[in-house]
């Protein structure tokens, strides 16, 4: 059944993926023509802006298109666990394409000549953003207002901050040992807010069924 | 389960509650293979809440859900007997749901295990639908329809639908009863189909399950059930003298006319009554509407 | 033939007294084979267990029998059997209701045997 989830859940993740590799392919295509200056090829900048931009899309275009899909399987018979295992199969599949064609991007940008920004903040930024977007997927699981508004919420909520961490660490205001410590507690908050949704999701019969 | 080709579906002590409302009062409920169910109850009965509780789409507060002997919470075996087709929510989300027909369709056909692809195709060419349409943009009926191809073409042991003819216009909706009889006629499997437009679906029903404010008040065979009611009309005073003894459950006066709805589990063969009294049986609407219908109840018990 | 069912008399009842005025008029000969169960639902939207109970009410009062494997047939006899049992119950049926309602208009015992004379006398003449 999780086989089934899989499948039905790539559709949606083929197409999103299929999307951003075009938006790739049209970046590298405009540098090779128009150049890296980005005052004369407004495309340049999203070679540097790459992963960002990628995640967000993936991110929220990702779980606005997944939510309803995860619901919809359950209505057809399918377990949550399957169609929760499914989901995340394929979400992690898709993180591990964007980081290649992140990293693609990265490689081209410098052939190019470009300063890419490729710090331990941006790579914070990316990773957290992975984890924490997750947390927005299992909110088309969840039953009542409460458990979506914490999953969905406690995402986005995670997502901004990591922003807001990696971006102070990048201009110098969060530098390490400060930083390190702050990836931790926001890597523990998203585990336990992760493991809470899982459990809400699965909806777990009660002891006396 | 292996080979059971005709599983029945069990509810014990079902209860469900919302925070600390309580909307099913301990249901005891077998639906038997092989038979058509019409599940009837006024809006916010709780008709959809139990029907989601007996296919496992909601968690159960309290009791069992039993098909084929085994739990149908989170059990893709039991699951497998199970379709549960209702009114697909033009919104998602917050937003409009833009999914298509065909998605819903593809859906069906992964995880509904009896899925009759050739079978989903002709019921779509014969309702017209636009397998690319997206879902917000379909009208009532078409919606409605949706509904209907996914439940008649699961194929499922145990088919539910909840309010299938909601949006169609009568033309549609005796095509909807044509169709089902067609398919049971071939099938021979349960279906269970919830519904407020009760009399013209009261002949396709073998048996039918009220359902009042949680609660089951009534379960059996529909000429059964129906037989035991009679409605006496006539002049108060003789309605009165025939009616003595008797259930009786409403009362209705014109003038110095009066009817009387009484109830006898024996039928109105009971009653003696001559000519000063007309004594007539009751539609299944009427059943329904004398028991549920609770401002409605006046009269005294005899 | 496609009569709607009217809400007098439980479904089943219908189906039989249907199939019983096609036996008597003629249209089911003796021998012949009536509708099936499935037939019969299918043409008036009724669930076929409602059909079958109909069919087996005339199977127990011997006026169809059962052919294994090819259905349900009208037996020899039958149109007799179901317009006496008819006769016997036309008193109660129609005569009964007839007096009653004579009788609330004021119509004396022989007015009305004279408007039944008259009735039953042209019926006679139209053959």
């Amino acid at each position: 059944m999780t086989a089934r989830a899989v499948r039905f859940s790539l559709r949606w993740a083929a197409m999103l993926l299929g999307v951003v590799v075009l938006f790739a392919l049209i970046t590298l295509g405009s540098a090779a023509l128009w150049g890296t200056d980005s005052r004369e090829n407004f495309m340049a900048n999203y070679l540097i802006a790459f992963p960002l931009l990628a995640e967000f899309i993936f991110l929220i275009s990702g779980a606005s298109m997944a939510m309803p899909m995860l619901p919809l399987m359950v209505a057809m018979g399918c377990t949550r666990r399957a169609a929760w295992a499914g989901m995340q199969i394929v979400t992690w599949l898709c993180w591990a394409v964007l980081l290649v064609v992140s990293l693609g991007m990265f490689r081209a940008g410098q052939a190019f000549g470009m300063e890419t920004i490729f710090s331990s903040g941006a790579v914070f930024n990316g990773l957290f953003l992975a984890l924490a977007g997750q947390l927005a997927l299992p909110a088309g699981l969840l039953e009542g207002r409460l458990g979506r508004g914490l999953v969905a919420g406690g995402g986005s909520v995670l997502m901004l901050g990591g922003l807001i961490l990696g971006a102070m660490h990048e201009t110098g205001i969060l530098p390490d040992p400060g930083f390190m410590a702050a990836q931790v507690v926001c890597a523990v908050a998203v585990v336990a807010l992760f493991a809470a949704s899982h459990r809400l999701a699965m909806r777990l019969a009660p002891k006396n069924a | 389960m292996n080979g059971n080709q005709h599983p029945e579906l069990q509810a014990r002590g079902l209860r469900l509650r919302y925070g600390k409302n309580e909307v099913l009062h301990g249901i005891d409920l077998t639906l038997r293979p092989g038979c058509i169910y019409g599940l009837v109850g006024r809006n916010g009965a709780g008709k959809t809440t139990l029907l989601s509780c007996l296919t496992g789409q909601l968690a159960v507060s309290e009791g069992t859900v039993m098909c084929g002997g085994q739990p149908v919470w989170e059990n893709p075996a039991a699951l497998a007997n199970l379709c549960f087709s209702r009114e697909i929510g033009t919104t998602l989300g917050g937003g409009p749901n833009n999914m298509k027909v065909r998605d819903y369709l593809e859906a069906a056909a992964l995880f509904l295990p009896h899925w009759d692809k050739e079978y989903a195709a002709r019921l779509v060419e014969r309702f017209g639908l636009d397998e690319r349409k997206k879902i917000c943009k379909l009208s009532k009926g078409m919606l409605s329809m949706v509904t209907i191809v996914i439940a008649l073409a699961s194929r499922a042991p145990i088919t539910i639908l909840d309010e299938p003819v909601a949006g169609l216009d009568v033309v549609a909706r005796e095509d909807f009863y044509k169709l089902l009889l067609e398919d049971y006629a071939e099938t021979e499997r349960t279906f269970v189909i919830s519904t407020h437009i009760i009399e013209e679906a009261a002949s396709v029903f073998e048996e039918v399950i009220l359902l009042d404010e949680g609660n089951i008040l009534e379960m059996g065979e529909t000429d059964e059930l129906v037989g035991q009611f009679a409605a006496v009309t006539g002049a108060e005073e003789a309605v009165d003298a025939v009616c003595a003894g008797h259930r009786v459950l409403t009362c209705e006066r014109l003038g110095r006319q009066k009817q009387c709805v009484v109830r006898l589990p024996g039928g109105p063969g009971a009653l003696r009554a001559g000519s000063e009294v007309y004594v007539e049986p009751l539609t299944l609407q009427k059943v329904f509407v004398t028991l549920c219908g609770h401002e409605e109840k006046g009269g005294g018990a005899a | 033939m496609l009569q709607p069912f009217n809400d007098q008399s439980a479904l089943y009842l219908q189906v039989a007294r249907m199939l019983e005025d096609g036996i008597l008029r003629g249209i089911y000969p003796a021998e012949e084979q009536v509708p099936s169960t499935n037939e019969l639902a299918r043409v008036y939207k009724i669930n076929p267990a409602t059909a079958a109970k109909g069919i087996n009410l005339l199977v127990d009062e011997g006026i169809l029998y059962k052919r294994r494997g090819i259905g349900m047939f009208v037996a020899p006899g039958a149109a007799q059997a179901i317009a006496a049992r008819r006769k016997a119950a036309f008193y109660n049926d129609y005569v009964i209701a007839l007096a009653k309602e004579a009788a609330s208009l004021g119509i004396d015992a022989e007015e009305l045997a004279q408007m039944v004379r008259r009735a039953a006398a042209e019926k006679e003449e139209q053959g």
